[in-house]
């Protein structure tokens, strides 16, 4: 579903990004992907979106090629910053209303924009809430509703549980459960070691704009993948 | 896609206290100014009536005995549509005086009674919409995307399947209804206003389809603006960057370019002032009346020349046969007799000579007249057409910016641009004309002793001068003038939309 091949990303200051990296991520599949500040991972992202282009490789979202087909790609994919930002002065409704409007749902009635925003945790007195009073994690689970709602195939999120408090990262992760059912490929990228143990099919972990280690689920299920990830970062630097 | 775009748009605007101050400003000084400009035009209106009325009690029949070197006096009255753009109005001569020389001229009297005015600028429509609604339209549009990236908002609208054409086009659209819903709202406010006064009437032929350009005109204004405004926004990361690029870009297009371009002119293309001008003019008028004042004295003197060379010898002759005592035929009687009859005989030669006189200088004196229409004429059209050439000059300059555009526009569709200029000198030509075909030319000629005055005239009982019927240039050919102007509008929208467009493709979002 998602496809990442050979990507690689020198920014015009001569920073390289992203070093060959490779990797899919099937129909039902939640990758995590783990790395230090600075490592790639939302520059994976943004060129996933079109936010920027690659300098090598590719990146494709259901065969669709994320830089010459931008707009087709994005037809099968949502997204979560790690920094939701919406329209401040509307309401929590009409945000919900006009970003599922962009994502192709038309005619929503109230009832399903709130339900959507329930699903998320969002307490019943935000629901008509002007944006500009959302905390930082009302945000994000309004960014997440708005993900949802769009019901595509493939999902990408960077650091979406930052600012989530305990009960709301459990409630997300539940979420994801349901959406890994659902068929739906997940790209996430996270600092979370310990949510990504209990969520991830595979994790990935980044160092310097290349992919260090690729870990199934049999291969940590058991182990501290903490430990895995302090390991490849010093065998990196040493 | 567009429509969700767009509703977005326009909610989001509308919730925005610049909008709120921007939507205030235009509906409280576009009807304050047309009222202001109303009770001005009406002052003026009056105040040309009375003078005319004046005029035509003391003088439309010149005070007897008229040697026919009265003036005329023909007034032109302030246009209706100066309402909405003064422009050259202020400055405009508003009398005309005939002139049996054939010259008119004209004069304005300094209207010092609206000094006020004066001294602090006309805060009329266009003034409202060159310095007001532009800077609204790109107050409204200047953050239109940098300042959605600023916020964040735009990664996540780009991150769904929109096409950003799409996005920049409904930006437009939304920024464009924003601005244009308070102008039209207060152009119905001054609409009213206008339609209060019993001196203005909307519905007559020579108010609203003029009013109908003007409006069509504004609207493609605003659309300049504000897709500038955009174009600015899609260039800059920061609404703060893009808030310094639109001060600068807004003085550069409202008050340099226009200002500046003039001056420009002038330099590049000299021609001597108005007042210098109409100096060599009387100078070249003077110098050949001189000269057939010089050819008519040569003519005169030739005549008595020969008069005197015919007749003298005779009265030598006679005095000679009477007067010689040593003549045999010496006789005091005799010669006073023979000096009697000479006399007698000389008067009918000179009255013989007078008719003659007079009908070698009757078309002399009308080809002075024509030769000083002519060289004057010429005169008068050679600097017509090098002023011209320097005021085209300097409208090609400033029309970099569509403010000028805008305000040439205005100001022709307002009957107070520069083509009123040659209007009003077709108009005073035309009077003129009118006077001399009616006054002058019964009563008067270029030599000004009066001997050949035409012998039907009397000047106990002069014709009734005409009243100066004031034409304006209909619309049609105004429309004409300013289409290059109004073209030019519409490539500046376009080029700045299509520059906003590419500059948002190769926009980081991010
Ligand atoms: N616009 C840019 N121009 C130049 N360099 C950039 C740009 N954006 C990011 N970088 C560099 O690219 C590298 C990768 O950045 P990236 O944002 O992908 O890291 P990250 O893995 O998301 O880090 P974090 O965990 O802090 O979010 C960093 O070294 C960063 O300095
Ligand atoms: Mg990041």
């Amino acid at each position: 579903m998602i496809e990442i091949k050979e990507l690689t990303k020198r920014y015009e200051d001569g920073v390289l990004a992203l070093d060959h990296v490779s990797y899919t991520i099937q129909p039902g599949e939640i990758f995590c992907l783990l790395g230090a500040n600075g490592a790639g991972k939302t520059t994976t992202v943004n060129i996933l979106l079109d936010f920027i282009q690659p300098t090598e490789g590719q990146a494709s979202i259901n065969g669709h090629d994320c830089t010459k087909f931008p707009l087709e790609a994005k037809k099968y994919v949502s997204y979560v910053s790690e920094n939701v930002q919406l329209y401040g002065m509307f309401t929590a409704r009409q945000n919900l209303r006009f970003f599922a409007e962009l994502g192709g749902k038309k005619k929503l009635t109230n009832q399903i924009l709130d339900d959507a925003m329930r699903s998320v945790g969002l307490p019943e007195k935000a629901l008509t809430m002007r944006l500009k009073h959302f905390s930082k994690g009302m945000r994000q689970k309004l960014g997440i509703a708005i993900a949802l709602i769009k019901d595509p195939p493939a999902i990408i999120m960077d650091e979406p549980t930052s600012g989530l408090d305990p009960k709301s990262a459990k409630e997300f992760l539940d979420q994801l459960d349901k959406l890994r059912e659902q068929g739906k490929a997940i790209l996430m990228t996270t600092h979370d070691i310990f949510r990504a143990k209990m969520i991830a099919d595979r994790v990935g972990i980044m160092k310097q704009g290349r992919l260090v280690a690729m870990r199934e689920r049999a291969n940590f299920k058991h182990a501290d993948l903490e430990e895995i990830y302090m390991q490849e970062m010093q065998a990196d630097s040493a | 896609m567009l429509r969700v775009l767009i509703r977005k748009e326009i909610t989001e605007t509308i919730l925005d206290l610049r909008f709120m101050a921007t939507a205030l400003l235009c509906v409280v000084l576009i009807p304050l100014g047309m009222l202001v400009n109303l009770q001005d035009y009406e002052q003026r209106l009056a105040a040309t009536q009375q003078e005319h009325q004046m005029y035509r009690q003391r003088y439309s029949v010149p005070v007897a005995p008229a040697w026919g070197k009265e003036e005329a006096q023909g007034f032109r009255p302030p246009s209706v549509m100066s309402l909405f753009a003064s422009g050259l109005d202020p400055f405009l001569p508003d009398r005309v005086f005939t002139s049996p020389t054939g010259l008119f001229r004209t004069e304005r009297h300094p209207r010092l009674d609206s000094a006020q005015t004066l001294l602090f600028g006309q805060m009329d429509f266009a003034f409202n919409v060159t310095f007001i609604l532009s800077l609204a339209a790109l107050i409204v549009s200047f953050s239109a995307v940098c300042g959605e990236k600023e916020r964040g908002t735009l990664r996540l609208m780009i991150a769904h399947t929109v096409p950003r054409g799409k996005i920049i086009l409904a930006k437009v659209v939304g920024k464009y209804v924003l601005v244009v819903v308070p102008f039209l709202v207060s152009m119905l406010i001054a609409l009213l206003i206008l339609e209060m006064s019993p001196n203005v009437s909307i519905g007559s032929h020579d108010v609203w389809p003029a009013f109908l350009v003007i409006l069509g005109v504004t609207l493609l204004f605003i659309l300049c603006m504000v897709s500038l405004g955009l174009c600015i926004s899609t260039f800059t990361a920061r609404a703060m960057s893009s808030m310094i690029w639109l001060f600068f870009i807004w003085v550069v297009l409202v008050l340099g370019i226009p200002k500046v371009s003039p001056i420009i002119a002038e330099i590049l293309y000299p021609v001597e002032s108005e007042n210098a001008f109409s100096f060599a003019k009387r100078m070249a008028a003077e110098d050949i009346r001189e000269e057939f004042n010089q050819r008519s004295k040569d003519i005169e003197k030739k005549y008595s020349d020969q008069m005197d060379k015919e007749w003298n010898p005779k009265f030598i002759q006679i005095a000679k046969k009477y007067r010689n005592p040593s003549s045999s035929e010496y006789s005091e009687e005799d010669y006073l007799a023979a000096n009697k009859k000479l006399n007698d005989e000389w008067n009918k030669a000179n009255r013989e000579r007078y008719d003659k006189l007079h009908a070698v200088m009757l078309p002399l004196a009308e080809e002075l007249k024509r030769h000083t229409a002519q060289s004057l004429g010429r005169l008068e059209q050679d600097h017509r057409n090098r002023r011209k050439k320097q005021v085209a000059l300097g409208l090609n300059l400033s029309r970099l910016s569509p403010v000028s555009s805008y305000a040439f526009i205005l100001a022709e569709l307002a009957g107070t641009g520069v083509t009123e200029m040659d209007n009003l000198s077709q108009n005073a030509q035309r009077f003129q004309e009118q006077v001399k075909d009616i006054y002058y030319d019964q009563a008067y000629n270029q030599f000004n002793s009066g001997q050949y005055r035409p012998k039907a005239y009397n000047p106990f009982d002069p014709p009734t001068l005409p009243d100066m019927t004031y034409t304006r240039v209909s619309l049609a050919p105004v429309v004409q003038t300013v289409w290059p102007d109004i073209l030019l509008l519409i490539l500046f929208s376009g080029a700045c939309l299509t520059l906003a467009i590419a500059g948002f493709n190769r926009y980081d979002v991010r």
